[in-house]
């Protein structure tokens, strides 16, 4: 069962769902919750003859390009992400999100951003009960533009969230969603930016 | 950070939090480095993934360290531990034996 609006809103401010840094009430939607795209976007550069094995695992040591956009001196000269056509980006959302033990989710796009070519996720939408943590996404370029994106604000993607048959034990749960070395994982909302107004 | 300790039977319960001895290099994001852990009991196999730096606590030597991961389920001589991150070679939860876990882990003291 896919959680709605009156579901989602409550999920959220009970804290059942969390989010840091915390969500804007506009990002809550009919079935899902908007997210923002984060500041940091990995290019896999491209090396003639290089073979991997992805499911055996791999050193990305020296081929991958970190932009960090939240970092002055980004080469594009301000706070902003462009993907050109036919490219492929590793990024993160703005927001760590943390989800109860009873509650599954997947990520997916958004069809305004798609009309424009944007893909969020390459077969890989699932998270799983009592996940926690920023949400990859796999940024992919189809259409024949660039893409323009303002890293922290603009809404990117939608997360849908499932209730699960049975929940995952507490204790386990709860034990993944304790960040290590701090002592709260939600700290006090604050003050920030007005949020962009919400596109479909 | 808190002192480690061996891992006592009675604490390989679900919600227990151990930490894994694993290889360590970049991982993709700054944010993240990739884990190796050779499991040398049973099946040997190796469990390979890319974990938040959160997760992990380094070790004497720069290349060695812990990771963290939580007790889902011990049973019939396997324990399912999960990792935050992504785990690339095996499903998460991971399987391994529960005699290797014994050996190997560590828990905060």
């Amino acid at each position: 069962m896919i959680l709605s609006y009156k579901d989602l809103l409550s999920a959220w401010k009970r804290g059942r769902i969390r989010f840091r840094p915390d969500l804007d009430e506009s990002q809550v939607g009919l079935s899902s919750i908007d997210l923002r795209l984060g500041h940091v976007f990995a290019k896999l550069k491209s090396s003639p003859g290089i073979v991997i094995q992805p499911a055996r695992g791999f050193d990305p040591t020296g081929h991958v390009e970190i932009e960090d956009t939240s970092k002055a001196g980004f080469v594009s000269g301000g706070p902003i992400f462009r993907l050109p056509p036919g490219e492929f980006r590793l990024a993160f959302t703005l927001e760590e999100v943390t989800l109860p033990q009873d509650l599954a989710a997947n990520v997916q796009g958004k069809s305004s951003l798609a009309r424009a070519g944007l893909a969020v996720h390459i077969t890989a939408p699932h998270i799983h009960p009592a996940w926690s943590g920023k949400i990859t996404l796999e940024l992919y370029n189809h259409g024949p533009w660039t893409l323009e994106f303002v890293p922290g604000e603009d809404l990117v993607c939608q997360l849908i969230l499932y209730k699960v048959s049975s929940p995952v034990d507490k204790r386990a749960a709860d034990a993944l969603s304790t960040y290590v070395g701090q002592g709260t994982p939600f700290p006090k909302r604050q003050a920030r930016r007005p949020m962009p107004r919400r596109r479909k | 950070m808190s002192k480690l300790a061996a891992v006592r039977p009675a604490a390989l319960k679900a919600g227990s939090v151990v930490w894994i001895p694993c290889e360590l290099t970049n991982g993709i994001f700054p944010s993240e480095q990739s884990v190796k852990i050779e499991v040398n009991m049973g099946e040997r196999e190796t469990i390979f993934g890319f974990i938040p730096r959160d997760d992990i606590r380094a070790g004497e030597r720069l290349n060695l360290g812990l990771v963290r991961a939580v007790i889902l389920n011990a049973t019939n001589g396997k324990v399912a531990v999960l990792f935050r991150g992504d785990i690339l070679s095996q499903s998460n939860p991971v399987l391994v034996p529960r005699e290797w876990l014994l050996k190997v882990a560590k828990v905060e003291a």
